[in-house]
Formats: structure tokens, sequence, C-alpha cells
């Protein structure tokens, strides 16, 4: 059974992972056609609020989720 | 007072269904385009035949729908030959199943009757869901099936570690099941995933592993028995690159219809994630919701992309209201719900106001989603009373509150549910009859019309569309037979043809009549005499 910081840690990963992967995507692929797009932003957005929503579970601590 | 208005108001939008579904039941041609394709898939079937074909080759027929919905109707081909009502009857009643189960959760879960009979009929009542449903398409059994599987494992007694293997095995069947009436059903499959990994992280494994494998043998023998088909046409024809600003436009539409019950479920959300154990359905909502907004602004896609995290929106705002009626909202002592306690004497104070709540959502719901005829009884007289004046297709007594005044809506938005009259069926034969009169083969982009003239189905025009899109159909041999003028008749709705298939039919035939028939106008050619 997985606790609240548990979820949040994986949440608030997942989310740091994905906004960096982001960001990152216009240094990895500099050929890319569009630039940093409305998709990449919407990306963006959905991951930093998925990071802050993790981040925001850890004082419950041992909770289940 | 405003509980009795509400339910009033949703019990009128099942009548506009009723009417709605009876009509289509009877209107013998396609009325959202490509219901004749699915019906002759059918057919293929029912000559054990798989609808893959090499569309390549002639007949240039293919489809991209998995044949879950076509197999359930293939005995009643069998028994009553090509006809619509029997898939539209299908569809309906896939509805209202899952109108009954979103019911039977929400009434599971909170043991109040009337809000688990709002919370169906809210389903009901939603514009998306009310187009969808006596059509001839298989989004209604996934969503049905979707549904089932999702409300089985919710209502699962106890501690979901010892939950009995054969209730596991019956949701895993059904997600599978759904996947193959429309790939969608995915992210119900994600949601349950999520919810297993976080109740039960060794049986999730287990579950989604089996469930994986289930899936891929199902689909390595349907790649086999296709020769390869089934790839291209499951996978790569729907491979549309979804357009967010359609996606957004919808999702807006979406928000503002359905936004009276959106909210109350996303305050459950809400407090499940921070007050709570995260339910499934919860985790269903977000899942279906997130997914529906990335994936709805595709070619070919739409608003029934909702229509699954709508029955999640009802159910979740069902036993929102239900809680607020029975006073059982209580916030554990945990590092946020201290806050709320000190907003203990405030929420006092509310009690009564909030007692009103459940009742102003679906009141407000009700008024949101509201869509009838602005010509019968009854519906004439409420139409006079809220000002609603028709605003769907030009010359259709019908309004639709999802729509502007002006009848504008979103790209993506279903142009339907108006009802179809005597002078679409007169139209309806008389291209029929035009069909029967020529010796040679036909081509008809609404494939109805060839079935009913006892002609075969030749090509599926969006089908290879989407495959010329992306560079997988080869449509030599089709433009030379119309150069060739091998087709003795064309008949055009949109039309939706790829653009050189396009060019070589308007090169080679000429219109010699237009037909309009359901708000469309249809083009018939014949091949040019030069």
């Amino acid at each position: 059974m997985m606790t609240k910081r548990q979820l949040g840690k994986l949440c608030a990963g997942i989310g740091l992972l994905a906004a960096l992967v982001i960001l990152a995507l216009d240094v990895l692929f500099p050929g890319r056609e569009g630039g940093f797009g409305p998709g990449q932003i919407t990306a963006l957005l959905v991951s930093i609020a998925l990071f802050l929503l993790g981040m925001s579970l850890l004082p419950l601590g041992d909770d289940p989720a | 007072m405003l509980f009795s208005l509400a339910t009033l108001l949703l019990l009128s939008q099942l009548l506009v269904l009723a009417g709605y579904a009876a009509n289509l039941l009877a209107f013998p041609f396609d009325y959202d385009q490509g219901e004749g394709y699915e019906l002759e898939a059918v057919r293929y079937l029912s000559q054990f035949q798989l609808p893959y074909q090499d569309v390549d080759r002639f007949p240039y027929y293919g489809s991209h729908y998995p044949p879950l919905f076509h197999i359930v109707l293939v005995p009643f081909h069998w028994a009553f030959g090509p006809a619509y009502w029997y898939g539209r009857a299908l569809s309906l009643a896939c509805v209202l199943l899952t109108a009954l189960a979103i019911a039977y959760a929400v009434g599971k879960e909170s043991g109040h009757r009337s809000i688990a009979t709002l919370a169906g009929l809210a389903f009901l009542a939603s514009n998306t869901v009310y187009h969808q449903a006596p059509l001839f398409r298989h989004h209604t059994l996934m969503v049905l099936l979707e549904t089932l599987a999702v409300v089985l494992l919710a209502t699962a007694p106890g501690d979901l570690r010892k939950v009995p293997t054969r209730r596991l095995l019956w949701c895993s069947t059904l997600v599978i099941a759904a996947g193959f009436a429309k790939p969608l059903a995915i992210f119900t499959a994600l949601a349950i995933s999520a919810y297993l990994i976080l109740r039960a992280p060794q049986r999730a494994w287990r579950w989604i592993l089996g469930s994986a494998l289930a899936g891929a043998a199902i689909f390595v023998g349907f790649l086999w028995l296709s020769e390869g088909e089934w790839w291209r046409q499951i996978i790569i024809a729907n491979a549309n690159s979804p357009s967010i600003l359609h996606g957004w436009r919808l999702a807006r539409l979406w928000l503002r219809v359905h936004g009276w019950l959106i909210a109350p479920a996303l305050l459950l959300v809400g407090f499940e994630w921070y007050f709570s154990r995260i339910s499934l359905y919860s985790l269903w909502f977000v899942c279906t919701a997130f997914f529906s907004a990335i994936s709805s602004g595709g070619w070919g896609a739409g608003d029934n992309y909702y229509m699954t995290a709508i029955a999640a929106t009802c159910i979740l705002s069902g036993i929102f209201a239900a809680r607020i009626l029975q006073q059982q909202w209580r916030f554990p002592q945990n590092a946020y719900g201290r806050l709320i306690h000190r907003l203990a004497p405030l929420a006092r104070s509310l009690r009564q106001p909030l007692f009103l709540l459940p009742a102003v959502l679906y009141l407000g719901y009700a008024l949101a989603v509201l869509h009838h005829p602005t010509d019968t009884p009854g519906f004439r007289e409420l139409a006079q009373l809220l000002g609603h004046e028709a605003n769907v297709l030009p010359e259709r007594p019908f309004y639709d509150g999802a729509r502007t005044s002006l009848g504008h809506y979103p790209p993506g938005y279903s142009n339907i549910g108006h009802f179809t009259t005597e002078e679409d069926v007169r139209a309806g034969w008389l291209i029929v009859d035009w069909l029967r009169q020529t010796a040679g083969p036909v081509i008809s982009e609404d494939a109805g019309f060839a079935i009913r003239a006892e002609k075969s189905v030749i090509t599926h025009a969006p089908f290879l569309w989407n495959l010329a899109e992306r560079d997988h159909f080869d449509s030599s041999a089709l433009i030379a037979q119309l150069a060739a003028r091998e087709f003795s008749a064309i008949v055009l709705r949109a039309p939706f043809f790829p653009a050189d298939v396009e060019a070589a039919i308007f090169a080679h035939y000429e219109e010699v009549a237009e037909i309009p028939l359901n708000g469309f106008r249809y083009r018939i050619l014949e091949p040019r005499v030069s």
C-alpha cells in the first residue's frame, strides 16, 4: 500500500523529470522546427503542476494514499 | 423545489433522447457520417471475413476500428440483413446501461437514491452523450464496458489486496473488451493500473502484465489474420496529430457545458488527494479528462472523446452531492485538516446554504445542457419561456445549449442532434433509386445509399484520406478506374477523399444532380461524355 508521502515523491519526481526533459528538448534537438511552441508550454505547465501537487503531499507522511 | 425542477428538466432531456432515438431507429440512411461503413464491416464479419481488407485494391475498403461492436451485431445481420436500427438500438442500450451503472455506483457509495437517480439522468442529459446515444457507432459500447470495469473494481468490498481474483479477471476482461471496441479505453486501463498500484502494488503488476499479455495476444492474432493490414488500419490510420487549438476549444466547451458537475467532481478529487484515500473514480476522472483534452483535437476525433470523463464526472459529483445532504464530510487531523478545522465556525454558519448546493448544481447543469425541439408541444412553450431559438442546422427546429445563439460550435463538436424529416427519407430514396438505375458499380461517400441500392460498398473516403495523409495509401488503381470511368455514379457529401482521388473524380465525372438531405447537399456525379 502506498503512502501519501511516497505518492508525493513519485508525482514530484515525474513532474520534475518531465519538466527538465521538456526544457531540454530544444537543447537536445537543436534542429527541431517550431521552437518552444504551445504544446511544449502546455506540457511544461502540466509537469510543474504535477511537481507542486506531489510536493504538497509530503507533509501528510504515512497516511494511506 | 429546486430539486424537483432539476429532476423535471433532466427527465425532459430523457424524453428528447427517446424522441431522437425513435426518429433515428426509423431513419434508413446514414445520419452521422460514417455509419454505413460500420454496417459494411458487420457484413464482412457476417460472412466470416475481416473488414481489414487490402485498401490499395478494389473495393478499396477498410476499417479503422477494432471489431467488437461489429461482432456483437453479426447475429442481427444474419437475422435482418443490412439495417441501421439494430446498431443504433445497441448503442442506445449501452448508454442506458451506462447511466444505470453510474446510478448504481453513486447509490452504492452514498446510499442516497435520489442523488443516484439524478447522477444517471445527468449522464443521459449531456449534449455529448445525447448526440452519440442512438448512432451506429462503437463509442458507447466502449464507454459501457469501461464503466462496468471501473464500478466492478471500485465497489469491491474490503481490502483490495484480498479481493477475489475472479473480480480482477472480470475487470481485466471488460477493459480489454472495451479496448477492442475502441482503443481509447487505454486511458481507463491506465486509471485502473494506477489505482491497483496505490492500493495493492504486488497484485497490480500481475494484473497489468496479465492484461497486457492477453490484449497483445488478441492484437497479434488480428495482425496475423489480416496479413498485417490490422497495423496499417488500426494503428497508422488512427495516428492523428492532435491540434492544440481545437483541443483547447473543445475542452473549454466541455468545461462550460458540464462545469456545474465538473466543479464538485474536482472538489472531491482534491478532498481525496489531501484528506482521504484516492478512489478509483477520482483517478478515472483525472486520467480520462486529461487524455481526452489531449486527444480530442485530432482530425476525426471530437467531443465524444469526453464521454468517459462525463461518466466519471457524474459519479464523483453525485457522491459529492450525497455527502453534503448526508453531512458526511469529515476532515482528518492531518497537516491540512487542522487548517480546515479552524474554519469550522464558518462552516457551521454556512450549513443551511450548503444544503441547497446540490440542487443548485443539478439545476445549473440541467439548464446548461438543455437541448430540445422548438416546435413540439411542451418544448415549444419551454423554448418561449427560456427564450431559446432554433440554433442547429438551417431550417431544423432544434435548440442545443452547447452552441451559441447563432449556432456556432468549435471544430470537433458533433453537428447532429436534430430530428430527421419525411423529406429527408424521400430524398434518401431518390438517391437510392438513382443508383439502382445505373448498370455498373457506384461509389457513395455515405455507404448507406449503395447498401440500400444493393450495390457493393466501394472505398471508405475518410479512412483513405487518413491513410493517404500518412503516405500509406496507393491510390493508383482507384485513380485508374476513375480515369477509365468504370463507376456509373458517384455520390459525394463532403467530400473526404484524398486530394488526388478527389481531383480524378472531378476530372472524369460531372455533377448531374444535387439532392439536399439532412442539412447536407448530396451531389451525384456521372462519367463525363468526352
